[in-house]
């Protein structure tokens, strides 16, 4: 045993002499161990949803919305919407009536969504947000580290292309949001606090608070969005959708 | 506008339904829910929605109508013992629906009751029992 803790301090050594910065990664990766998201959880009716304060109080959007947000939520066209269109976003795909498989490795956190069948990479290994804008995504970069048994995650580097909500609200390329993940009630609950911050369209931070349903007997199921989309013009009929003309075409 | 339901699109805020569903079902009409008899053309089980193509006929004109009711993804409903062979070509029914705001032939399902009296909710994200420990 002593062994082996005096092999643990020498590469922890090792690891910050070489790079100060490091550490966290190192740290990160033992305390993986603390705790395991790993399961398929489904997001309860219990769940804090809409845009809410710090106390998880309801929001109005004139609370929370600069005058970009409250335009960009009063002239919404559903043809416009990503999730329409089957593309995916982050945090709106957390809070979908479809379960997600959480599974961990070393340095990794994978989220499976059945949700469009998309899946999220949360790195745990210390590495950085890649350049923001080199490199922009429907569902950003996700990176994390464990405080205690709490995965705490930060998300950056969003494409300014998909939408926080059907109310035509983007998730601009300014967009960060936090999320902590953390199991209570024996394992059976995850518990998912979000704090949501955009200083594009936003004037203050918003929160949610989701809670989880271990739902291991069950399993991902496919979900191609695209088989019977009638939100489209063109869908696999070869039938018009459910929009007109007007909507799909650029003003 | 045979195969489809057209859409007005007025969208407003509805947090409720923001993150549960492909789309906003602010084209539905909420608040009247109305019932509307037929035989199943085709139930199309597929994603992001359900389909019931309800051929109606008109009392008055003799005309049939077809109508497209939009219900749930094929993933909610399999875990709501649905199949999809719940519903068959040529079957009678009765569903409950919000019609579209347009009055198109369209709407999104609530219930459906079969011939022989069996009544099947259809779970749909406007017909939420908020109540019920669940995912939605």
């Amino acid at each position: 045993m002593k062994t082996r803790l005096f092999k643990k301090a020498l590469v922890m050594m090792i690891v910050m002499m070489a790079n100060p910065g490091g550490y966290s990664a190192f740290a990160a990766s033992e305390s993986e161990n603390l705790s395991d998201l790993t399961g398929l959880w489904v997001v309860s009716n219990r769940s804090l949803r809409g845009n809410r304060d710090e106390d998880f109080n309801l929001l109005e959007p004139g609370d929370y919305l600069n005058d970009s947000g409250l335009a960009a939520i009063s002239s919404v066209r559903p043809a416009y919407d990503p999730s329409a269109m089957c593309l995916p976003s982050i945090p709106r795909h957390l809070g979908g009536p479809y379960p997600i498989e959480i599974i961990q490795n070393e340095g990794r956190v994978a989220q499976l969504f059945e949700y469009d069948n998309v899946f999220r990479i949360i790195y745990t290994d210390g590495r950085e947000h890649p350049d923001p804008i080199e490199d922009q995504r429907f569902m950003g970069h996700a990176t994390a580290f464990w405080e205690e048994d709490t995965l705490v995650v930060d998300t950056q580097n969003f494409n300014g292309k998909a939408w926080l909500a059907a109310n035509g609200l983007p998730v601009s390329q300014k967009a960060h949001l936090t999320e902590w993940y953390s199991l209570i009630e024996d394992g059976v609950t995850l518990q998912l606090i979000m704090k949501y911050e955009d200083e594009e369209y936003f004037t203050r931070p918003i929160w949610r608070k989701y809670y989880f349903n271990l739902k291991n007997e069950w399993g991902i199921r496919e979900y191609f969005c695209a088989e019977g989309n009638r939100d489209n013009v063109f869908n696999q009929q070869g039938l018009p959708g459910s929009l007109r003309e007007e909507d799909i075409l650029a003003e | 506008m045979k195969y489809f339901c057209k859409c007005i699109l007025f969208f407003t805020i509805c947090l409720p339904l923001t993150g549960i569903a492909h789309h906003s079902f602010e084209m539905f009409d909420r608040g009247n829910p109305i019932n509307i008899s037929g035989e199943v053309r085709e139930f199309q089980w597929v994603n992001p929605h359900t389909w019931i193509q309800l051929l109606v006929t008109d009392e008055q004109t003799g005309e049939v109508i077809e109508w497209s009711i939009e219900g749930r993804s094929p993933n909610v409903l399999v875990r709501r013992d649905w199949t999809r062979n719940r519903l068959l070509p040529g079957e009678k029914v009765t569903l409950t629906i919000y019609p579209l705001r347009n009055g198109d032939p369209g709407g999104a399902i609530i219930t459906v009751e079969k011939a022989d009296g069996t009544i099947i909710n259809a779970d749909t994200p406007t017909a939420v029992d908020t109540a019920e420990e669940g995912p939605r």
